[in-house]
Parts: C-alpha cells; sequence; structure tokens
C-alpha cells in the first residue's frame, strides 16, 4: 500500500488519542472508586444496583419500625407487670380479709389500701409512651382512654389494632386489648372494697379471691402475648440485619472499582500510552529530506 | 525538420519538465491542504516530422509535452467517505444528546429521583407505624424532595430541548451555506472545465464542500457531462443546473422528515438525523417523567382523600391537581401544614390504616406504566438512557475504525508522500539539466555552422 505523509502523522495521532481515551476512563474509575459513574458504564448493572439499595432502604426502615414496636410492647409490658405485682397484693390481702382469724378492725384498715391501689390501676392504665402516645386505647392514643365514672371505670378507647410495618405488607398489632381487662379489675377491687366494709366474709372468700385469681390470669395472659411479639421482633430484626449484609455485599460488586485490578489495568494502559508517544517521536525524524543533499549545478 | 528543431525540442522538454516540477512543488505544498489530491504529470511525445533517407521516410520524434497533469481520487471511495461521514455525524449527535440527556439523572451517586421515591414509600411506613408530629413531617418533606426533584428534572429536560431545536436550526443554516458553496464552486467547474481541462483545485474544494455536508445529512450525488455536482437529500434537490435551493426548515422530528410545499423528505442520516433523534429521546424522558407524576397522583391522592386528619379535615389530596411534571408539587394545604396529611379515615391518632396502604403501593405494579411499579418504571427509564448511550459509543467505535480503513484507502491514492515527491523532483532536476545541456550543445553547434558560413 502506497504511505503518504500524512497518513504517518495521522496514525500515531490516532494510537496516542486511543491510548489517552483508555487511560482516563481507567483514572475516573480510580478517582471515585466506583465502575459505574455514569448509567451507560453497565446499564444492566445500574438497575440491579438501584433495585437492590431501595431494597436495602425499605429494610432499614422496617428495622426501624421494628424499635418503635419493641418500645411500644415493652412499655406496654413495664405497665401490666406493675398492675400484676398490684392484683397479687390485692389477693393476699382478700386470703388474709376472708381468715375468720382476721378481726373486722383489721379489714377497715385494708379498705385504704384497696382505694389506692385503684388510683394507681387508672394511673397505669392511662400509661404514656414516649410520644405521649397512650399504650391502652386502642387507635384513640390521643387521649387518656380510662376515667371513673360514679364509682366505676369507664373505658373511652376503641377495640382496634395499634399496627407496626414489620415486612413487605406484614404488619404487626402491638397494643394490648385492655378495655375489658381493666375496667373490670378496677370493679373487682370496688366490690372487694364494699365486702370489706360490710364484713362479708363469704363473698370475700369466694367471689372477690375467684375474682382477683381470674384477673391476674387475664394478665399474665396478655404479658404472654406481647412476649411472643418481642421474640418475634428480636427474630425478625435480626433476619433483616443479615440480609442487609447480604445485599450491601451484592451492591458492592456492582458499583464499586475492584481498585487492584483497575490499577493493574492502569499501568498497561499508562505503558502503552508511553510506547505511542515515543514511537510518533521516531516516526517523524525519518525523511528523505535530510538525505538528498542540494544539488547545485553538475 | 529545420535547423532550429534541436532548439524548439530542447525548449520544450524544458517547458515540460519545468511544468513537471511545478507539480511536485504544489504537491509538497499541498501536503497538509485536507481533501487535497496529489497531481502527477503525464509526458506525452509530440508528432513526429519525417526525414529523407535512401531507405524510405523515416520519422524522427519533435520532443515532449504535457499530455495531461492527473488528478488522483478514486471516485467509489470518495462515496464510501461520503457515505461513512453521515453515519458518523448522526451517531456523534447522538451520543453526544444522549450524554447530556443522561447527566440530569443523577442516579448513580446514589441521589436521585429513584432514591427520592424510596425514601417517599418509606416515609409512609414509618409514619403508618409511629403515627407522630416528626414523621408526619417527615413524608411532607419525602414528598416535597420527591416532587422537587421531578419537576427540576422535567425543567432542565425543557432547557435541553430548546438547545435541541436550535441546533438543529443551526444544522440546517450550515446545509444551506454549504448547498450555496457547492452550486458556485459547480458554476466555477463548469466555466473551467469547458476548454477540455479539469480544474483539480476546485474539484477537491466541491468534494471537501460535500464531505462536510455528508457529515450533516444523508447526500446523494451524481456529477453530469457538464460537470455539475447535483447534490439530493433523498428526492430533494438541492444543488442542481440551476443553482441551489432553499433547504426546508419545517421539520418533524417524530417522523424524521423535512417539509416544503407540501412535500416531505426523509432525513435519515447526518448531524440532522442525529439531532432529530436527540430531540425524539428528550420529548420521550418527559413524557415518562409526565406519566410518573400523574400516576403518583393517583396512587397517593386517591386513598388520602377518603381520609380525615386529627383535625378533621377531609377530602384532602396530598400532590396538587395540575397535570404533568412541569408543576408537580404538593397540594398547598400540604405543603402548609403537615398536620393536614390524614394516616386513617377516623381522625384518631392511632388509625394508620391509609398511611399503610399508601406505603404499600411501592411494590403495586400499576397498568399505566407497563405493569411495573413506580420505582421500577423510573429505574427502566433510567437504564434505558444508559443503554442509548452504551450502544451509541460501540456503534461509534466501529463507525470510526470503518472510517479510517476508507481514509487510509483514500490517502494511499490521493495522498501526498513528501519522500516520493522529493525523489520526483530529483527525477525533473536531472532531466531539466539534462535537456538544458541539449540545449547547450545544439546552441554550440549552430554556433559552429554560424562560423563557418562567417
Amino acid at each position: 500500500m502506497r504511505v503518504s505523509t500524512s497518513y504517518i502523522y495521522e496514525f500515531s495521532s490516532a494510537a496516542i488519542q486511543n491510548a489517552q481515551q483508555a487511560e482516563v476512563a481507567l483514572q475516573q474509575q480510580i478517582s471515585t472508586g466506583k465502575r459505574l459513574n455514569q448509567p451507560s458504564d453497565d446499564p444492566f448493572g445500574m438497575y440491579q444496583s438501584l433495585t437492590l439499595t431501595s431494597l436495602k432502604n425499605t429494610l432499614n426502615q422496617y428495622s426501624s419500625n421494628l424499635t418503635y414496636a419493641k418500645q411500644f410492647l415493652s412499655e406496654s409490658d413495664n405497665a401490666l407487670s406493675s398492675i400484676n405485682d398490684m392484683t397479687g397484693q390485692a389477693y393476699q390481702l382478700a386470703v388474709q380479709a376472708a381468715n375468720s382469724t382476721t378481726d373486722q378492725n383489721a379489714r377497715m384498715g385494708m379498705v385504704n389500701q384497696v382505694t389506692q391501689m385503684q388510683q394507681q390501676l387508672l394511673a397505669l392504665a392511662n400509661s404514656q409512651g414516649a410520644n405521649g402516645e397512650y399504650l391502652f386505647a386502642g387507635q384513640k392514643t390521643q387521649a387518656a382512654p380510662f376515667s371513673v365514672v360514679a364509682g366505676a371505670l369507664t373505658y373511652a378507647g376503641d377495640n382496634n389494632n395499634v399496627n407496626v410495618e414489620v415486612g413487605p405488607g406484614q404488619t404487626m398489632a402491638v397494643n394490648t386489648q385492655a378495655g375489658t381487662m381493666f375496667t373490670n379489675l378496677y370493679n373487682q377491687l370496688q366490690t372487694f372494697k364494699n365486702d370489706l366494709s360490710s364484713g362479708n366474709v363469704s363473698a370475700l372468700s369466694g367471689v372477690d379471691i375467684t375474682n382477683l385469681q381470674n384477673s391476674q390470669t387475664a394478665i399474665l395472659q396478655a404479658r404472654g402475648s406481647i412476649g411472643g411479639n418481642l421474640q418475634e421482633v428480636t427474630s425478625l430484626t435480626n433476619a433483616n440485619a443479615l440480609r442487609t449484609n447480604d445485599l450491601t455485599a451484592q451492591i458492592s460488586n456492582l458499583t464499586d472499582a475492584n481498585i487492584a485490578q483497575v490499577a493493574t489495568q492502569y499501568q498497561s494502559a499508562a505503558t502503552v500510552y508511553q510506547a505511542a508517544i515515543t514511537m510518533a517521536a521516531q516516526a517523524s525524524t525519518l525523511s528523505l529530506a535530510s538525505y538528498l543533499q542540494s544539488s547545485g549545478t553538475g | 525538420m529545420n535547423s532550429f528543431t534541436g532548439i524548439t525540442q530542447a525548449s520544450q522538454a524544458l517547458q515540460a519538465f519545468q511544468d513537471a516540477l511545478s507539480t511536485t512543488g504544489n504537491n509538497i505544498s499541498n501536503a497538509n491542504t485536507a481533501g487535497y489530491s496529489r497531481e502527477t504529470v503525464t509526458f506525452g511525445q509530440n508528432p513526429e516530422t519525417t526525414i529523407y533517407s535512401p531507405n524510405g521516410p523515416q520519422y524522427v520524434g519533435t520532443g515532449v509535452n504535457v499530455a495531461s497533469i492527473n488528478r488522483m481520487r478514486n471516485m467509489f471511495l470518495t462515496a464510501q467517505s461520503f457515505s461513512s461521514a453521515s453515519s458518523i455525524g448522526q451517531t456523534n449527535a447522538q451520543l453526544a444528546g444522549g450524554q447530556q440527556i443522561q447527566a440530569l439523572f443523577t442516579d448513580a451517586g446514589g441521589t436521585g429521583i429513584s432514591n427520592d421515591l424510596t425514601a417517599f414509600y418509606n416515609s409512609w411506613s414509618s409514619l403508618a407505624s409511629q403515627p407522630n408530629n416528626a414523621n408526619l413531617q417527615a413524608v411532607q418533606q419525602a414528598g416535597s424532595s420527591l416532587a422537587g426533584d421531578v419537576r427540576n428534572t422535567y425543567a432542565n429536560l425543557q432547557q435541553l430541548s430548546t438547545q435541541a431545536n436550535g441546533q438543529i436550526a443551526q444544522t440546517m443554516q450550515q446545509i444551506q451555506a454549504l448547498g450555496n458553496q457547492i452550486a458556485q464552486l459547480n458554476s466555477q467547474i463548469r466555466t473551467q472545465s469547458s476548454g477540455g481541462g479539469q480544474p483539480n483545485g476546485l474539484l477537491d474544494q466541491r468534494d471537501a464542500a460535500v464531505q462536510q455536508l455528508s457529515s450533516l445529512v444523508n447526500v446523494s450525488t451524481q456529477t453530469l457531462a457538464d460537470g455539475t455536482m447535483s447534490v439530493n437529500v433523498n428526492q430533494f434537490d438541492l444543488v442542481d443546473r440551476t443553482g441551489a435551493h432553499t433547504f426546508p426548515t419545517t421539520f418533524n422530528a417524530a417522523t424524521g422528515t423535512v417539509t416544503a410545499n407540501g412535500d416531505t423528505y426523509n432525513i435519515t442520516g447526518g448531524q440532522l438525523a442525529g439531532n432529530f433523534a436527540t430531540l425524539n429521546s428528550i420529548t420521550g424522558a418527559q413524557g415518562n417523567l409526565d406519566l410518573l407524576a400523574n400516576n403518583l397522583r393517583t396512587q397517593v391522592n386517591s386513598l388520602m382523600s377518603t381520609g380525615k386528619t386529627v383535625n378533621g379535615t377531609t377530602n384532602q389530596n396530598f400532590f396538587n391537581t395540575s397535570a404533568g411534571a412541569i408543576a408537580f408539587d404538593l397540594d398547598p394545604a400540604v405543603l402548609a401544614d403537615f398536620k393536614n396529611i390524614a394516616t386513617g379515615v377516623s381522625g384518631n391518632t392511632g388509625d394508620t390504616a391509609l398511611a399503610l396502604q399508601i406505603a404499600d403501593t411501592a411494590t403495586q405494579p400499576v397498568a399505566a406504566l407497563g405493569n411495573q411499579t413506580t420505582g421500577n418504571f423510573y429505574n427502566s427509564m433510567v437504564t434505558g438512557v444508559g443503554q442509548q448511550v452504551a450502544s451509541a459509543t460501540s456503534t461509534l467505535s466501529t463507525q470510526q475504525a470503518v472510517a479510517t480503513q476508507i481514509q487510509n484507502q483514500i490517502q494511499s491514492i490521493s495522498g501526498v508522500s513528501v519522500d516520493e515527491e522529493m525523489s520526483h523532483m530529483v527525477q525533473y532536476q536531472r532531466s531539466y539539466q539534462a535537456a538544458a545541456e541539449t540545449l547547450n550543445i545544439v546552441n554550440s553547434t549552430l554556433t559552429d555552422l554560424m562560423n563557418i558560413l562567417h
């Protein structure tokens, strides 16, 4: 093939250009640490990385929701624990009061204790969480659900669930439906008080003790349910953590540059560039003109 | 044959070799001129005369002439070069446009509408699980960020669209200017070649103009007998015998056509075709953002408007109800006060059934979005833009390799090799010296003759 002068220069110029372009692309990867700097770097990889990132962020949200669920459940459990202790004490009192060796004066003394217990119950029944939300009000968490009307405890909350989203389309009811349980207990304490005042020993040893026992059972059941939910929360939280680690690794594989590999490639690109410019410099020194002696006459 | 034939012969040789040296010198001077086709000289013998000889008339040559100065150019390669320029012009314009569009979507860096969408749905999940003021505000802010980014991206695309239209107008102006230039060259070439010779310089200039024109729009050319080169763009006559015509400026990017006097012509190559493709991509991306905004409105508003806020407000939309992405934003009431966000139908703080439903729309496929979730729809769009750029880059690479091959072949035929020209110069110089010496000797023989007659 006939070689023209400009062909020589264009050829080496193109070689230098190509070598430079390869170098620059690798430089970008090294300096950003990413192999995906724009969608065109790897369109399909980009799609996957976006999907996985979205999934990871959503898992983080569920974990955050689970933290709140645990908080709500624990706070509810604390209140129930105190009420349970109090109910236990009332039961002890009832047993003592029912005993024929106890005199009526002693029974009259117990009335005050029971009144205090009723007040304690009211306060605990209206327990609030960290946001000021009432724990035992169903969904009407904005107002105190329990109040005393004409000597009886009334419940103004509703019977709906407070739901927390713990997974995709998955919810957990974190509240305890305590309307009936607490109103019953309060009224049982009221009856107990009346029986103490009137010295009705048969009622004390029969109905009252049984009622208090039943209330305790109900409370323990509620606590058991909370315990189950708390276990579920722990298990879900752990699963999320594992999954999140997995996703982080997958995303990193897609988006992060393998620095060692890229550095090696960069070295060889730099070498190619070096060779291209050296060759260009040498080729340009050859010319017939430098060999022709100026021929004058003869 | 007369006494002075020798002188005539020698001086004609001197002239011929002088012309050859000029041609060689011209080649060397133009070694770096783009589009220059080297010229070679073909010598011819002058007609012979007869002399008397006992053996019958003998023929004696009367010297050398310059038969032709040839322009070394392969028409077939030239046509390939035009076609390759069109392809590259088109791909280049598409690639540049595609890269500009791609730069508007910042998702590769971790921020952008994809992230906004996920954050938006997650904020509803947070609100559904823990309904407090902080989470109401978070939903308001997430919604505002999302709407803002959609709106801004749309506005940026609008700017690109204006630029693209400007680019198209500019390209058309350049096409017109080149058409006019070619027409002018045509008339000069016609004049000069009517005498029989080839005006090589003008021919080179015309080829260069057509090459430039090819990179702007797909052309086909035809050289007519009188030297005119007619140029047309898919049946539109840009240049013909009568001169240059006005290139149509009315265009339809969607169909890739230009229209004039009721006739439609296809634009199938060159920068203009690439510009049309870019404009189409911009319009497509804007359309997708409109779809996204409208479907987000439908998804969220249809649910939230059935709810009641803690303050008792009902029938409250989350997003505003204008059309498309251009003015996509939160409803003014929600922008003003996050307490206007309803989480349930009862108005109770703990009632978050609607908020939960809204959070769950993240995973619901939408028919109008090709049965994809809003997140996947957007991710597909970004991927599509990236795919266009990647494939244009790869196509360009291939086309450039082909163009290089064609250029090399053209160079091989038409390119000046300075070394080669220098060796020709030595050749012609020596020949000139020899002819001059011949003249010298003929002169001295005549002098001898004169001296005899003295």
